[in-house]
């Protein structure tokens, strides 16, 4: 007779069905950064909405994004000036005021995503793991339910870890 | 091998403080419609204290925010039911439920379909908390 244990059979049956997935670096996929400078909006506002700059190997149907994390001013700041033009990343004290939204092509909401816990080393290390096949990436966006420390002088910097769809 | 839950859709709740805060009452978690939808399977949770997340998208304050403390949040308990009242979660500490708590790890469940007006928070204090504040959670799911 086999024991089966219902721990083990539970974790097993969420990684084969990928609710679970191996948290180490994501080797293997392809990755770009993406930056938001707010200068390109003008001052800050709450509801804001910034959106992400177009880029079709991020929407759904070429991509799907396997992980993301945001870059917090600890861990990497300014963002690159080229392409430009060059912003300073965010505390998380700051981040802990925003939120990004994954929307599809008829902008329905697919996930609410604290920027603060985007943050990897506010999380141990591991990077937030996605399995996103339904966004359209030019009309995610981030929005900011607090302005007060915020400046034209800073941005976002994303780093999105993807598989092309072939 | 270390593993983590996989963001496939989330939704964001919350649970009010309405009034005066109470220790032992239960706050409920606000409607959301989306989530009250049949084919929809809950594997996942997280809740955010300050410091993941200030305010919400509905404005409110996150639990000790007016007091800009975190205390709240190992004074706070949740209960979540499933669609048959089942409390498969009963008052697990809101701390345990914070990704930055654990090691940077999603709170896994077994995968299954919730009650979400069913579920609610309890405060064990009121220290550091101010009425209409809430508990911020996002619930991640699947559509099956």
């Amino acid at each position: 007779m086999r024991t089966i244990n219902p721990i083990q059979s539970t974790f097993n049956k969420a990684l084969a069905s990928g609710l679970l997935r191996d948290t180490r670096a994501p080797y293997g996929f392809d990755s770009i950064s993406v930056y938001v400078p707010f200068s390109v909006f003008g001052v800050p506002v709450v509801g804001g909405q910034y959106y992400m700059p177009a880029n079709p190997l991020l929407n759904g149907n070429r991509g799907t994004i396997k992980a993301m994390e945001i870059m917090d001013s600890a861990t990497a700041t300014p963002t690159p000036s080229n392409p430009g033009p060059a912003a300073d990343c965010l505390t998380t004290d700051i981040l802990a005021d925003g939120m990004f939204y994954f929307t599809d092509i008829d902008r329905e909401i697919i996930a609410y995503v604290p920027l603060a816990t985007l943050v990897r080393r506010n999380n141990n290390g591991k990077i937030p793991l996605f399995q996103m096949t339904r966004q359209h990436w030019e009309n995610c966006y981030i929005d900011f339910f607090r302005v007060s420390s915020l400046a034209a002088s800073n941005g976002i910097w994303l780093n999105v870890y993807y598989t092309p769809n072939i | 091998m270390d593993t983590n839950a996989v963001i496939i859709m989330s939704q964001l709740v919350e649970a009010q403080v309405t009034g005066t805060p109470a220790t032992g009452r239960r706050y409920p978690f606000l409607e959301i419609p989306n989530l009250s939808r049949n084919n929809l399977v809950v594997y996942a949770i997280e809740a955010f204290g300050y410091g993941q997340l200030n305010v919400t998208p509905n404005g409110n304050a996150i639990l000790g925010g007016a007091a800009t403390s975190a205390t709240p949040t190992q004074t706070t308990v949740v209960t979540l039911l499933d669609n048959r009242k089942n409390q498969f979660v009963y008052q697990i500490p809101y701390f345990s439920l914070i990704r930055t708590n654990n090691g940077g790890d999603l709170i896994y469940l077994q995968p299954r379909q919730i009650n979400l007006t069913d579920c609610f928070i309890q405060l064990t204090s009121t220290t550091n908390v101010a009425a209409s504040e809430v508990a911020a959670f996002n619930i991640y799911y699947y559509l099956t």
